[in-house]
C-alpha cells in the first residue's frame, strides 16, 4: 500500500490529499500541521477582523472530511527534518514517520523586515487564526494600529479595520498602494477611493525602529524622516516569504522549492505546491513565487494526482489578484507596467471610477488591471493564457 | 439531469432566457392572496461586446476553476446533478472566480435595498428540479439547447475522478476499489 504524507494542512496540502484520494482509495494518507486547526482558509481573515463573519466560518470542509477519507491526522505538531534517503519526516516529538511520496506544502511566513527587533508586543504580522484573533481584540478595545506595507494584505487589513470602526495608519515605502500587483493610475485610484473612506495612508515612507514604553508594551513607531507615529500595534504587511525551512540543507534554492509543471522537486519522491513553491509565471517566462489562493490550489491537486501516479500537468501559474476595497472591485493579472520599448503597447480607457489597462507584447495580452468593471476578467485572463501557450520561448525580461 | 449548450451566434440579444430565469423560482410558490411572488434577479447576462449583445451563462465545466478559485469554500460541484452550485450563506463576494471563469458566468450582486453591504456571488443553479433549464426551453431562436451536461458526458474514470474531488458526502471504502 502506497504511503503518503503531506506537510501542511491548507489550501496546498487539502487538495493534495483529495486528488490522492480521488485516485487511490487505498493508500496510507497522512497529513501535518504544526496548526492544531481543521484547514481554513487564511484569505478569510481579514473579513473576520471586519466582522462579516465568525471564526467557525473559516473552515472549509465538513468536520468528518479527514475521517471519511481515512486520513491521519498529525494536527498541533511540527515537522523537523526530512531524510530523503531513508523517505523519513521527523517530528518535533521524536515520532519518524515514514513515506514512498512526501508533498511539502508547507505555505508563507510573513516577511520581516530585519530592522525590527524580534518579538516585542505589540509587533505582529498576519497569517493565522491567532494572528486575527489578537488583531481585532486590540482593535476592538481601541489600539492605534499601524499597518506596515501597502501590498494585498495591507489593503485588506486597512479596510477590515476601517469597517470594524478603528483608525488604522498604513505607511508604504512605494509611491502607491499596491506596488507589486497594480500599474501607477490603478494603484492610486485604489488609494484615492479609500483615502476618500478616511483611511491615513503615508506613502515613500519606511518604519526605521520602534520604541517601546516603561512597561516593555509598543509606543510608537519612527519613520525615516524622525517623525514618530504614536501606535500600540504594528502590523507587519511586507510580503511573504516561502517557509522552506524543512528542505533549506537539501536543496540550495534561494526563494521557494523549484518544481516542473507536475510539481516535483530535484529530490527524489517530493513534491512541493502552494505558497513555498517556485512555479513557472507564462506571462514573465520565468519561474517565481506567487503566492495566492487558485495557484496553491490547482498546484496541491498536480501534485496529488502525479503522486498517485497519473500524469498530471500544471497549467502554469499566472500572477493575479482579485479585491474588494470597500465598494469597490479591483482585479490585476500578469505584466501590469509595460516597459518603454518599441514592442510594448498599452490600452487604458479611465472613466471615473472605471479603469481598464489592457498590456499587450508583440500584440498578445499579457496583463489586465480593472476597477469598478471587473466582469471581463475571466475571459482576458482566458485570452492571456491562449496567447502564452505558443510564444513559450520568445519572450525575455 | 440536463445542462445548457449555447450556439451564441444565434443570439439576438432578446432576453427572454432572463425573464425565465428570473421567474422560475416564483413558479414554484403557489400564488395567494399575497399577490405575485417577488422575482429574483437572473443567473445569466448580458453585455455589448464590439457591438453586439452577448449572452453569459455558466457552463457547469467538467473541471470547473472557479471552484479552485473559491477562498471560501462557497462554490462547490453537487455531484448528484454534475452542477457547479454556490452556498450562498458562505460567500464573501470577492471576486476571485469572477477573476477565473473565462466565460464571465459569475456576477457579485449588491442587494439593491442595501448596496452599500457586501455583495454576493450569483450564477446559474442550474435549474435542479425542473426537467431542463428554463433558460433554454424559453429561447426562441436555439441559441440556448438543452444538452447534456459535462458530467454526464465525461467518461465514467473522468466523472468520477471530477465528482470525488469535491465530494461533499460519503465516505472512501478501500475494499470496493471504487467510489463515487
Ligand atoms: C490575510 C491574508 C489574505 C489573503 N488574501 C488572499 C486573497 O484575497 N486571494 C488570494 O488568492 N490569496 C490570498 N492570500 C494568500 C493565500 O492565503 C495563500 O496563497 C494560501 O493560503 C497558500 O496556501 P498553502 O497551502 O500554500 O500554504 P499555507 O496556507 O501557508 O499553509 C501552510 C501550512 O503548513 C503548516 N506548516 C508549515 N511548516 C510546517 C512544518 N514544518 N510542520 C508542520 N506544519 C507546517 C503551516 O502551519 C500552515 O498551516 C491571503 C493571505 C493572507 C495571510
Ligand atoms: S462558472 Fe464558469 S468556470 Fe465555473 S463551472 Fe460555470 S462556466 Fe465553468
Ligand atoms: S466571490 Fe464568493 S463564490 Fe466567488 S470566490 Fe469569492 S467567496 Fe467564493
Amino acid at each position: 500500500m502506497a504511503k503518503y504524507v503531506i506537510i501542511g494542512n491548507s489550501a496546498a496540502g487539502l487538495a493534495g490529499v483529495k486528488a490522492i484520494r480521488s485516485k487511490d482509495p487505498c493508500g496510507e494518507v497522512t497529513i501535518i500541521s504544526d496548526e492544531k486547526h481543521f484547514p481554513y482558509s487564511r484569505v478569510l481573515l481579514t473579513n473576520y477582523i471586519a466582522g462579516h463573519i465568525e471564526i467557525e466560518d473559516f473552515f472549509l470542509e465538513d468536520r468528518d472530511l479527514f475521517i471519511r477519507l481515512k486520513v491521519n491526522q498529525l494536527l498541533g505538531t511540527r515537522a523537523i527534518a526530512i531524510h530523503p534517503l531513508h523517505r523519513t519526516v521527523e517530528m518535533e516529538t521524536g515520532q519518524v514517520i515514514t513515506y514512498e511520496t512526501l508533498l511539502i506544502a508547507t505555505g508563507g511566513l510573513p516577511a520581516f523586515p530585519i530592522n525590527l527587533p524580534a518579538k516585542i508586543k505589540g509587533i505582529t504580522g498576519l497569517r493565522t487564526i491567532e494572528d486575527a484573533i489578537n488583531i481585532r481584540q486590540q482593535a476592538m478595545a481601541g489600539a492605534k494600529v499601524v499597518i506596515w506595507g501597502g501590498g494585498l494584505v495591507g489593503v485588506k487589513l486597512a479596510c477590515a479595520l476601517h469597517e470594524a470602526g478603528n483608525s488604522p495608519e498604513m505607511i508604504v515605502s512605494s509611491p502607491h498602494l499596491l506596488s507589486q500587483v497594480a500599474d501607477d493610475e490603478g494603484g492610486s485610484l485604489v488609494q484615492r477611493h479609500m483615502e476618500r473612506h478616511g483611511i491615513r495612508i503615508r506613502c515613500s515612507a519606511d518604519v526605521v525602529r520602534v520604541v517601546q514604553d516603561s512597561a516593555g508594551g509598543l509606543k510608537s513607531a519612527v519613520l525615516t524622516g524622525g517623525e514618530q507615529i504614536p501606535c500600540h500595534l504594528l502590523v507587519v504587511c511586507k510580503g511573504v516569504r516561502p517557509n522552506t525551512s524543512l528542505v533549506d540543507k537539501l536543496l540550495s534554492s534561494s526563494g521557494g522549492i523549484p518544481v516542473d509543471s507536475r510539481m516535483r522537486t530535484r529530490l527524489p519522491n517530493i513534491y512541493a505546491a502552494g505558497d513555498v513553491a517556485n512555479t513557472y509565471d507564462i506571462t514573465r517566462q520565468e519561474s517565481r513565487l506567487m503566492p495566492i489562493w487558485p495557484h496553491a490550489v490547482a498546484q496541491g491537486r498536480t501534485a496529488g494526482l502525479n503522486m498517485a501516479g497519473e500524469k498530471a500537468q500544471y497549467r502554469g501559474s499566472l500572477p493575479r489578484n482579485a479585491l474588494e476595497i470597500l465598494g469597490l472591485p479591483f482585479i490585476s493579472m500578469g505584466i501590469v507596467q509595460a516597459p518603454a520599448q518599441e514592442e510594448w503597447e498599452v490600452s487604458i480607457h479611465h472613466q471615473g471610477n472605471n479603469y481598464q489597462k489592457l498590456v499587450y507584447f508583440k500584440g498578445r495580452l499579457v496583463g489586465a488591471v480593472l476597477t469598478n468593471r471587473v466582469e471581463p476578467a475571466g475571459r482576458l485572463q482566458a485570452s492571456i493564457r491562449s496567447a502564452a501557450g505558443d510564444w513559450l520561448d520568445q519572450y525575455s525580461v | 439531469m440536463l445542462s445548457l449548450r449555447e450556439e451564441s451566434i444565434k443570439c439576438d440579444g432578446c432576453g427572454r432566457c432572463q425573464l425565465a430565469c428570473s421567474l422560475g423560482p416564483a413558479l414554484r410558490v403557489p400564488v395567494n392572496d399575497q399577490g405575485i411572488p417577488k422575482l429574483r434577479p437572473p443567473l445569466l447576462w448580458f453585455d455589448e461586446i464590439e457591438g453586439r449583445r452577448q449572452i453569459f451563462v455558466c457552463r457547469h465545466c467538467e473541471n470547473p476553476i472557479c471552484v479552485d478559485a473559491c477562498v471560501a469554500g462557497a462554490l462547490w460541484v453537487d455531484s448528484k446533478s454534475g452542477m457547479v452550485r454556490v452556498h450562498q450563506n458562505r460567500c464573501i463576494g470577492c471576486y476571485s472566480c469572477v477573476m477565473e471563469c473565462p466565460f464571465g458566468a459569475l456576477r457579485i450582486v449588491y442587494p439593491v435595498e442595501e448596496p452599500s453591504t457586501n455583495g454576493v456571488v450569483h450564477k446559474c443553479d442550474g435549474c435542479i428540479g425542473w426537467q431542463a433549464p428554463l433558460c433554454a426551453i424559453f429561447c426562441p431562436t436555439g441559441a440556448l439547447q438543452t444538452a447534456k451536461n459535462a458530467a454526464e458526458r465525461a467518461s465514467k474514470r473522468r466523472r468520477e475522478r471530477a465528482m470525488f474531488v469535491s465530494l461533499t458526502t460519503g465516505t472512501v471504502s478501500c475494499a470496493a476499489k471504487k467510489h463515487g
